[in-house]
């Protein structure tokens, strides 16, 4: 029996089943050996329900990992959305997509090699520094296709890949080790180019030999790409979403100048090999572009399919499954949410943002960031930051807490670099550059 | 592949289940779907404030069998329930929440305590922090209630004395085995046996039976905790602390439930001993610093102490600071309000696993924002 007769015998409702099947290689290395290389293939079903009701609909939604559990399944999603209260919405029709890559040669002709060549590189680069060290690190490759089907008769397939990578490098001198612990998604291997990649985080790993604690004071900041990513995307993103609309929550309003005019932000899902690109989004609707704030003034909220439904509106492509693992995610219901978060680039380079600094600090890596989405403060210990005096990069920054509000960050930019970065934020895609703020809170032991 | 030793273990066979009063998988969804709309309806009706209420309600029964060539034949059924409400506000465009979680190993009886006077607390706590101030920035005197001091004590050296991060080159505390690490008012448990607790079990997975360890006894640093693969290799007993999220995946070197011993003072005795300083309190998450020796912090409100008496009302704060210095300058510890809180950890930022993290009151000197 086809999955769509399944489905229309256990549920007699609307459904939509999101069909993830993954193939991965996960290496996890010490120094210059492997500590565990673990090859996966999966395939997971993620079945929602919808009963309409005279005051609503019943929603329902639960998982499986086999294809016999996929009746019963169904039925468990089909019990929940009867005692589930929920506002009716429709599920999407079939509709044009945009047609969009999301693959990697490389990691889809063999992702195991993908994966070796990776981490054999990254230990490589090392290996030739004679004041580093690879203390741990992880190479994954994955093939994921993906497959919506629904009881519209909507059905749409795409197979994308991703590459993870973290590593944790130690760089020794006298005045002892330091560390730089990055974390990294991308959708092909050559946003992360070990080559590339590795020397500039050494690098900054090494900033920090010679270091000191940071002053209490507000000074002159400047973001790295990944940290902008972990500031805004969960807070902007969050603010610009119909579902804090609903619930009172957001902090915009179509019009209303909510930062600096230097800012200008894209939800874009179909950003080149963004880590949330794809031609459709978890429910089955195109993604697109969609402009949030342009010169500082908010513009419009990011739909899903529920709110778009509720709330009359368009759909924005904006129902996004928000599980932290890339193959994992048909254990989740969509929720409304962004897909790559772009930040529109200045004009000034890297060295420029620098160079207009008469005292301040460059952050490349906090503790964790993690902010508030209601209410976007955040505060992280400062593991990795550099002094700026007189325009130029000086001693190390470790210790202390940087503290702040993403939204009140947002009206005191005084600088965007000119060459974004794919970066993420666990499940997130963010596409940013460098950016520099005046008076941010840092504090020290002093 | 690297070549490694591993500990000999002791062949187990057990086939055990965390008794409960009321088992969760016996109560109909719609009954556990009443309590939760019960617990909605009651917050949301309390405040003319209140834009959204969150009832979060889980329960699970984790089975797992290992058999292994020892001959190991072990079975543990470890039920975990939890339910969370967050109650947010707003006022002027200013929004706010806080927040309050019960759970454990245990049953559907849990929710029971999640009380009428704690949901209104809770809707108390969350209006306030709608006129709460930032914390002032800098080195300072803080309290610290005893969920945060569970998030202290997961930080600090739970993920510090996790001994593949020793063999990896990757642990400032490699070379302080049995010296001075802390106040010694300070002495530390892991202990995946804790009646109740969220990160308890039997056995762990690689087999090893449950027990308490001491890793840290007034303020000595006694014990890293290991898996058969460190113990072996460090020449160290085991202590039942090797966990996988699922068996997809791999297995570390985790913790269970971390937490501090009671002390002499009472938690009122502390604020009236303070003339200028920070209560923390509500922990919401932290995170290690396996080589530099550093820690963060979060918790969702706070208040000014002044002259001993706690004062205005104070929006999230986070703690930062050396892992040494904030341990070192521990100067009171309560002898009330003992509890250890549920978690969820992750070995960086993957692996999650179900923990437990608490203490009492404790007194220290440390950077907030």
């Amino acid at each position: 029996m086809s999955i769509e007769a399944v489905l229309d015998r256990a549920t007699r409702s609307q459904w939509e089943v999101y069909i993830q099947h993954a193939e991965r290689t996960d290496l996890q290395l010490r120094g210059q050996g492997i500590e565990a290389a673990i090859e996966e293939e999966d395939t997971g079903y993620g079945v929602r329900v919808i009963i309409p009701r005279s005051d609503g609909a019943g929603v329902g939604f639960a998982s499986c990992n086999s294809l016999e559990e996929l009746e019963a399944t169904a039925r468990k999603a089909q019990d929940l959305a009867r005692v589930n209260r929920s506002q009716f919405f429709e599920l999407p029709h079939k509709k044009k997509l945009a047609s969009v890559t999301v693959a990697d040669r490389r990691i889809l002709r063999d992702h195991r090699a993908a994966a070796t060549d990776y981490a054999e590189a990254a230990q490589a680069i090392v290996a030739d520094q004679s004041d580093a060290t690879l203390t741990f690190g992880k190479v994954r490759t994955y093939v994921v296709d993906t497959q919506i089907l629904n009881s519209h008769g909507l059905s749409c397939k795409s197979m994308g890949t991703y590459v993870y990578v973290e590593m944790s490098f130690k760089v020794e001198s006298r005045n002892g080790p330091t560390e730089l612990w990055p974390t990294r998604y991308a959708r092909r291997i050559s946003d992360l180019e070990p080559t590339k990649i590795i020397p500039r985080w050494l690098d900054i790993a090494r900033t920090c030999l010679k270091r000191h604690s940071p002053k209490t004071e507000e000074t002159t900041v400047i973001f790295s790409p990944p940290i902008v990513c972990d500031v805004f995307v969960p807070t902007l993103g969050y603010h610009a979403t119909a579902d804090a609309l609903e619930q009172s929550l957001s902090q915009f309003k179509p019009g209303m100048k909510v930062g600096s005019d230097r800012l200008s932000v894209t939800d874009d899902g179909l950003y080149p090999y963004g880590l949330r690109t794809n031609p459709f989004d978890d429910e089955g609707q195109p993604q697109q572009r969609t402009r949030i704030i342009d010169k500082g003034i908010f513009k419009d909220y990011l739909y899903d399919q529920l709110h778009a439904h509720t709330m009359s509106h368009k759909p924005t492509g904006n129902g996004i499954r928000p599980h932290g693992d890339v193959d994992e995610r048909f254990q989740v219901a969509p929720a409304n949410t962004t897909t790559n978060l772009s930040i529109e680039p200045g004009d000034e380079d890297i060295h420029e943002l620098i160079a207009n600094v008469k005292e301040g600090i460059m952050i490349y890596q906090g503790a964790w960031i993690n902010p508030d989405e209601i209410t976007t403060r955040f505060g992280a210990e400062i593991r990795s930051a550099q002094e700026i005096v007189d325009g130029e990069l000086g001693e190390g920054i470790v210790g202390g807490t940087i503290s702040g509000s993403a939204l009140d960050l947002i009206t005191k930019i005084s600088g965007i670099s000119d060459n974004p970065e794919i970066v993420s934020a666990y499940q997130f895609g963010c596409v940013a550059p460098y950016m520099r703020f005046d008076k941010v809170q840092i504090s020290g032991p002093s | 592949m690297l070549s490694t030793k591993l500990a000999l273990l002791q062949p187990i066979t057990v086939d055990k289940q965390v008794p409960v009063k009321k088992n969760a998988q016996d109560v109909p969804l719609e009954d556990k779907l009443q309590k939760v709309r019960e617990i909605f309806n009651l917050a949301r009706s309390l405040d003319q404030r209140i834009v959204d209420v969150r009832v979060d309600y889980s329960d699970s029964v984790l089975d797992r069998t290992l058999a292994s060539s020892v001959g190991t034949a072990a079975r543990q059924a470890i039920p975990r329930t939890r339910i969370s409400l967050t109650v947010i506000v707003k006022e002027n465009d200013v929004a706010d929440y806080d927040y309050i979680q019960v759970g454990g190993t245990v049953g559907y009886e849990v929710v029971d305590d999640l009380s009428e006077d704690m949901i209104r607390e809770t809707v108390k706590s969350a209006v306030e922090q709608l006129k709460a101030m930032p914390a002032p920035p800098g080195l300072q005197t803080v309290i610290l209630e005893p969920s945060v001091v569970g998030t202290v004590c997961h930080e600090s050296f739970g993920h510090g004395l996790e001994a593949d991060q020793a063999l990896r080159g990757r642990s400032y505390l490699k070379e302080m085995l049995g010296k001075k690490v802390a106040s010694e008012l300070v002495t530390m448990y892991e202990d995946a046996s804790y009646g109740g607790g969220f990160g308890s079990y039997y056995f762990d997975d690689d087999g090893v039976p449950a027990k308490r360890n001491t890793i840290v006894e007034k303020g000595v640093l006694v014990s890293f905790i290991h898996d058969i693969e460190s113990a072996a290799t460090m020449n160290a007993s085991l202590t039942a602390n090797s966990r996988t999220q699922n068996a997809a995946r791999r297995r570390f070197i985790r913790m269970t439930n971390t937490y501090a011993k009671p002390g002499d003072w009472s938690m009122e005795d502390m604020v009236k001993d303070t003339k200028d300083g920070v209560l923390m309190m509500h922990w919401q998450y932290g995170m290690e610093d396996p080589l530099g020796g550093g820690m963060q912090v979060a918790a969702n409100k706070g208040y000014m102490i002044k002259n001993g008496e706690k004062t205005t009302p104070l929006k999230s704060i986070t703690l930062t600071g050396r892992v040494l210095d904030v341990l070192g300058n521990v100067d009171a510890v309560s002898k009330d309000g003992f509890m250890v809180d549920a978690g969820i950890c992750g070995k960086g930022s993957e692996d999650f696993v179900p923990v437990g993290s608490g203490g009492t009151w404790w007194r220290t000197k440390a950077v907030v924002a």
